[in-house]
């Protein structure tokens, strides 16, 4: 085979090179498995993470204990989580839900309310029948939303 | 382009079975091992059950997938294992099959096809699994070796019409055949296709007494459950994100397929080639816009492997007639490489770069008239890489907490008589695997949660006892006996029950998570599950909520 014979091989040599290069740097080092977590919308219990500091900060102080939206109180935070998540359980009478802080992009979904730097959801609800409507979660966001701005 | 001669292995008749006989020890090994137990695939052997225990209410629940049901039913008695190795027998034959379709179609190296079905990790998982995927995967097949070996083209269509009733993603490859023959006259495809579904539907209609039973009653609801803020479809970038992954899985060397050059074609596999591209756009493309429910699983994507297997042959092929992949070809691996590094990030993106990557080395070789290379670039690291591949699939079960969950049940529960309840689907398949399992002593209740409580709402016939008969034969074989929606708080089980809860988002919207957590006499618990016994109301607990 001549030199020129190669020739029509140097593109996809080039391709080839650049994939395999990235692709060992995306390589998940030994021992450690690939990352699923992203898969997974994982709920456990608001409380089971230390609240920290950083978190603290972004939502200007907000404690167990604190009214929301006049009727609301929280009673339990965590957070950042691995994914940058901070988690406010809230609740009304016998009613919960929890509200998440995710930097933006980080949910596949569209969030109800958020700030240029953070997406706001909200789910959870305990019992099921406590439901909240957006509207009827907007003040609650909208507090929410004051705060996280305030303090990113 | 100079022509060389593929070594006699590659189209030897005798390799297809040693392939297959391969494929049946490893996937035998894999039943045994539980390496692939996952609930969905589980399902098919309950769905069997079902039909088996109650032929008429079973066989016309759609949801069951009746014509596959059928098929498993005779043996589904005799446990999961026997349905699982039946199943990694039938999946295995599509192995000569599709060497024999490659044959027909004078692909010169026809045992690449099995080679490729082999190292595909979907494939691998799915068939010891159980999964109707692989069912689905081995019919296509099935109805290709009809139409093109055997040129029975009503039975090709028959069979092809079985899977719409099997796996609802077959349709695309369905009309795709349906449309090339109709082109060239041939419409007894079409009347096959047509005839299963509409026997199926009048004879359904007898047991409904509704001649639109099918409409009413379909296999699946068209949307997701309502009410659920955080479940509203994935967005392109996350479906692009996962997109890499999920075609490793399909096949580590499915970008070889892309290399294969259209005037090459026979028209038949232009056919199928097209089938293929609509199928994939449009099975990635459902859960960006949350449509016909499905997600974003790579399983669904395993019914395009038998035409990913027959392109890669017709690539391999041509370049030992020195024909290597065009420049089309090279474009979409050059795209795939760009795409990966464009995504690196929060999700490693190294399957789509590994697939682009490993595809453009071949067309070097094929280009530069080293054919033989050029298989060799792909097939071995594609085999190499098979051990550690199975992540990929998603099926894999989650072993560091059910290896977690039999420690804390070996240490803790090993002597108790006491019932269990449950939303884990795997739990009771799991116990049985390690022999911890014993119905009479520790009867499993499965908490029916409440997306699959609406589905089974909405798809079942109260009327004409079609749900009493179904709830009857859950009785004895499912992930558990279905929760009387009424038992679905603590104070209605005896102190002492077994409860394992699996976090699952729709876990609180069926019972009162707190409430139940505040009764338990905690055992162990992560991210994933906590597992407990109810503890008398007033007693002081041990362990208390995680932290």
């Amino acid at each position: 085979m001549s030199t020129s014979g190669w020739r029509p091989a140097l593109a996809p040599a080039v391709v080839a090179l650049l994939a395999l290069g990235f692709a060992a740097t995306e390589l998940p080092t030994a021992g450690q498995k690939p990352s699923t977590d992203y898969l997974y919308k994982v709920k456990t219990p608001v409380g089971q993470y230390e609240y920290g500091p950083e978190a603290r900060a972004l939502l200007g102080g907000l404690a167990p204990g604190d009214k929301l939206a006049s009727d609301w109180q929280v009673r339990a935070l965590e957070g950042p989580l691995r994914d940058g998540r901070v988690r406010i359980l809230i609740e009304r009478d016998e009613a919960s839900f929890v509200i998440s802080v995710l930097p933006t992009g980080r949910s596949r979904l569209d969030p109800p309310a958020g700030t240029d730097k953070w997406d706001i959801f909200y789910g959870e609800f305990v019992p099921h029948a406590a439901e909240l409507e957006v509207d009827e979660a907007r003040p609650l966001l909208d507090a929410m939303v004051e705060r996280v701005r305030a303090n990113e | 382009m100079s022509h060389r001669v593929a070594p006699t292995i590659l189209a030897d008749r005798r390799v297809p079975w040693l392939i297959a006989l391969v494929f049946v020890v490893v996937g035998v090994e894999a039943v045994f091992s539980a390496r692939y137990l996952h609930d969905e695939g589980v399902l098919t052997w309950y769905f069997a059950s079902i039909v088996r225990q109650e032929p008429a209410a079973g066989f016309f629940f759609q949801k069951a997938r009746p014509l596959l049901a059928l098929a498993y039913a005779p043996i589904s008695g005799a446990g999961f294992r026997a349905v699982a190795i039946a199943h990694v027998l039938v999946c295995a034959t599509a192995i000569p099959a599709i060497s024999a379709i490659a044959r027909r179609l004078e692909l010169p190296t026809p045992n690449v096809a099995p080679l490729v079905l082999l190292c595909s990790p979907l494939l691998l998982a799915t068939a010891p699994g159980c999964h109707s995927n692989a069912d689905a995967m081995a019919g296509l097949v099935f109805a290709m070796w009809l139409l093109v070996v055997r040129q029975r083209s009503l039975a090709c269509g028959a069979v092809l019409g079985c899977l719409l009733l099997v796996r609802s993603e077959a349709a695309v490859f369905v009309i795709a055949i349906v449309v090339d023959r109709a082109l060239r006259k041939d419409y007894r495809v079409a009347a096959g296709v047509a005839l299963v579904p509409v026997l199926y539907a009048l004879a359904g209609s007898l047991y409904h007494r509704d001649v639109l039973w099918v409409l009413h009653y379909p296999p699946t609801l068209a949307m997701p459950a309502p009410g659920l803020h955080w479940f509203t479809g994935t967005s392109v970038m996350d479906e692009m994100r996962g997109l890499g992954e999920s075609l490793f899985a399909l096949s580590p060397a499915l970008f070889v397929a892309a290399l294969a050059r259209w005037r090459d074609m026979a028209r038949t596999e232009r056919a199928w080639a097209l089938g293929l591209a609509a199928f994939l756009v449009a099975i990635r493309g459902f859960p960006i816009f949350g449509l016909f429910n499905f997600d974003t699983s790579p399983r669904y994507l395993l019914i395009g492997l038998p035409v990913v297997a027959l392109l890669i042959t017709r690539v391999v092929g041509d370049a030992y007639d020195g024909r290597a992949g065009g420049r089309p070809g090279l474009i979409l691996v050059a795209l795939a490489t760009l795409l990966g590094i464009g995504l690196r990030g929060e999700v490693p993106q190294h399957p789509l770069l590994i697939g682009a990557g490993i595809a453009a080395v071949s067309l070097a070789f094929a280009r530069a008239g080293r054919p033989s290379i050029a298989l060799a670039a792909w097939s071995v690291p594609t085999l190499l890489m098979l051990p550690s591949a199975g992540s990929t699939t998603r099926l894999d079960p989650p072993m560091p907490t059910l290896d977690r969950i039999e420690v804390a049940w070996r240490d803790q529960l090993g002597e108790t008589d006491a019932p269990i309840v449950t939303n884990a689907r795997l739990l009771r398949p799991w116990l049985v695997h390690w022999e911890l399992h014993d119905e009479d002593r520790r009867p499993v209740h499965f908490i029916l949660q409440s997306n699959i409580a609406l589905e089974l709402d909405m798809l079942m016939h109260e009327e004409v006892g079609q749900r009493d008969a179904i709830f009857g034969a859950l009785e004895h074989e499912f992930y558990g006996r279905p929760v009387d929606p009424k038992r679905l708080v603590p104070d209605a089980w005896p102190d002492g029950t077994i409860v394992l809860l699996w976090t699952d988002k729709h876990l609180d919207d069926t019972i009162d998570v707190p409430r139940w957590r505040e009764r338990l006499d905690l055992i162990d618990a992560d991210e994933r599950f906590t597992l407990g016994r109810l503890a008398p109301v007033d007693a002081p607990r041990h362990g208390g909520e995680p932290r």
